[in-house]
């Protein structure tokens, strides 16, 4: 079946549209401010803070369990970076996401609804908590 | 609603639900992010009866394949039905466009509204925008298997005769 030439090409401008914005969110996301204090990772389960560590007090590389809903992460923490090493859900993207060290990176769980956002502490907590 | 009308929409409501069933068990590289082999039945549907029949297969196979597959009242099917929603309006409305767009453009644009359907639940689930880092490869994945699908429903649907013979069954 051969498609009318109009109805290409107003499909190939609507696809195109949708390529374009898609790039929107994260532009605007990285246009934040990082600032050049503390690094510190935000825990939070289902949009509720849990730990909140700072990172460059870590001398030492250690791990610790993170109850999320209906499952457990074991998430480690270094002076320059977080990980998520285990994790009990089904895809394991968290886990394969691997050490995350620059502050405004995020690493979510959506299974377990945990979410881990790296932050310097310079920056004011509405601008953070964004 | 005639007899056959309610068999016709329940052979594509199983069909919606095993397909629907048969993904939730592929492992994804992003969350929510999956082929739609689902949304080829409901815009099979929603070209042959319509949009009540098609909106009652979506709703079916929402519900059926969550409760089956055990997310039932969880930030997944949360996902899932929001998803689904703003998938199927923007499908409707861009197949009401008939001479203008083919069911290729139907069919990416509801796999994009999907994604970004259930971006926002995961930003009211999780409390953080940052959940939108994911959105340029999660909307184009969605993109490409929305292109994909609309190809298979145009070969399904080329030159009218699944059209014609739907008709024909339901007004026999």
């Amino acid at each position: 079946m051969k498609l009318p030439k109009r109805k290409i090409i107003f499909d190939a401008v609507l696809i195109g549209g949708l390529v374009l914005t898609a790039a929107i969110p994260p532009l605007v996301l990285l246009t934040r401010k990082t600032g050049d204090g503390d690094l510190y990772a935000s825990i939070s389960v289902k949009g509720e803070e849990k730990e909140n560590i700072n990172l460059s007090k870590e001398n030492e590389e250690r791990y610790f369990i993170v109850e999320g809903i209906g499952g457990n992460l074991t998430v480690g923490v270094k002076k320059d970076g977080v990980c998520v090493k285990e994790s009990d859900c089904h895809n394991h993207i968290c886990v394969h996401q691997g050490w995350v060290s620059k502050a405004n990176r995020i690493i979510v769980c959506a299974p377990l609804e945990v979410t881990i956002r790296l932050y310097n502490q310079n920056i004011s907590d509405v601008e953070v908590g964004a | 609603m005639s007899v056959r009308k309610l068999v016709y929409i329940s052979i594509l409501s199983a069909l919606a639900i095993g397909l629907g069933l048969l993904e939730s068990w592929i492992p994804t590289v992003i969350p929510g992010v999956k082929l739609g082999l689902a949304n080829l039945v409901i815009l099979i549907a929603m070209m042959s009866i319509g949009f009540w029949g098609a909106f009652a297969i979506d709703m079916a196979k929402v519900l059926i394949v969550s409760l089956l597959s055990g997310t039932f009242g969880q930030m997944g099917f949360v996902m899932s039905l929001v998803g689904s929603l703003l998938s199927f309006f923007a499908m409707y409305l861009i197949t009401r466009f008939k001479n203008t767009f083919s069911p290729v453009g139907a069919s990416a644009a509801g796999g994009y509204l999907h994604i970004l359907g259930q971006m926002f639940v995961a930003v009211i689930y999780l409390g953080t925008w940052d959940i939108f880092y994911y959105f340029p490869i999660a909307s184009l994945l969605s993109l490409a298997s929305g292109i994909l699908m609309g190809i298979l429903a145009l070969l399904i649907l080329r030159n009218g005769y699944f059209q014609r013979n739907v008709q024909r069954y339901l007004s026999e």
